[in-house]
């Protein structure tokens, strides 16, 4: 086994073994990234879902002028491959914004995510 | 419609036409994350700065952020300017109602690699505009 399989099934063991510290959750992304110039909008017609266990890092809410909740959240990087296709990320019934950054490993990703409360 | 909408509906009704999406230039507007835009395309911001010469009526830049492949040269961001010049310099247009928004001349500046894919060279094509709204 390679070291690159070595390290992708040691992730999976340590998130099977975080149990429910780790969450299952909906990387979001529109199948259509265009803008309508015509309708001034972007046409997000059709959502596409992957599925992905995230374990949350870390949440703040830093400015007392904005109901703003930032977390950072990690994963494992083969099951999304490129994050900046998606849009947003749904942790239970809650759905939640990528901010442009995020860093990757090539195995994990560190991903920060926010939204208004 | 005001006139911050009716401004940017007459330079979208630019970029949503036939003719603007034959040229083949991929079109952006500001605040919208493009997906695989690829190595060429441009970035449309409206900056409604100035004042105008009555309430409803005010003036700005039409900003264009035009990104080609860093290393290429800089014929390509001329050839995108040229072809926004045909579209843009000196045309009148209008969202109806009365309004109209009239552009003068261009100006391009080369900004260099940009700032977040350095793989990327961005050039600045600036044009004034002034909005007319009739009371």
């Amino acid at each position: 086994m390679g070291y690159r399989a070595l390290i992708n099934r040691n992730l999976d063991t340590a998130f099977r073994l975080i149990d429910d510290l780790a969450e299952d959750a909906l990387l979001l992304r529109s199948e259509t990234p265009e803008f309508d110039f015509s309708m001034a909008s972007a046409q997000e017609l059709h959502l596409v879902a992957t599925p992905v266990r995230v374990f949350v890092m870390d949440s703040k809410k830093s400015s007392a002028e904005r109901n703003t909740v930032k977390k950072q959240v990690l994963m494992k990087t083969k099951d999304h491959t490129d994050l900046t296709v998606y849009d947003s990320l749904r942790i239970g019934d809650v759905t939640w914004r990528f901010t442009p950054t995020s860093e990757s490993d090539g195995y994990t990703t560190l991903a920060d995510i926010s939204r208004e409360v | 419609m005001g006139k911050y909408a009716s401004m940017e509906s007459d330079v979208f009704s630019v970029f949503g036409s036939a003719e603007w999406k034959a040229q083949g230039v991929a079109t952006y507007p500001s605040n919208f994350v493009a997906k695989a835009a690829g190595d060429e395309f441009i970035r449309v911001s409206i900056v409604p700065s100035g004042t105008g010469v009555n309430l409803i009526s005010g003036s700005g830049l039409l900003m264009i952020d035009v990104f080609i492949s860093a290393g290429s040269g800089p014929n390509r961001a001329s050839v995108i300017a040229d072809k926004l010049d045909q579209f843009l310099v000196g045309k009148t247009l209008s969202s109806g109602a009365g309004k109209v928004t009239q552009f003068s001349s261009s100006a391009v500046s080369q900004s260099g690699p940009d700032r977040d894919n350095p793989s990327l060279h961005r050039s600045s094509y600036v044009i004034p505009f002034n909005h007319y709204g009739a009371q």
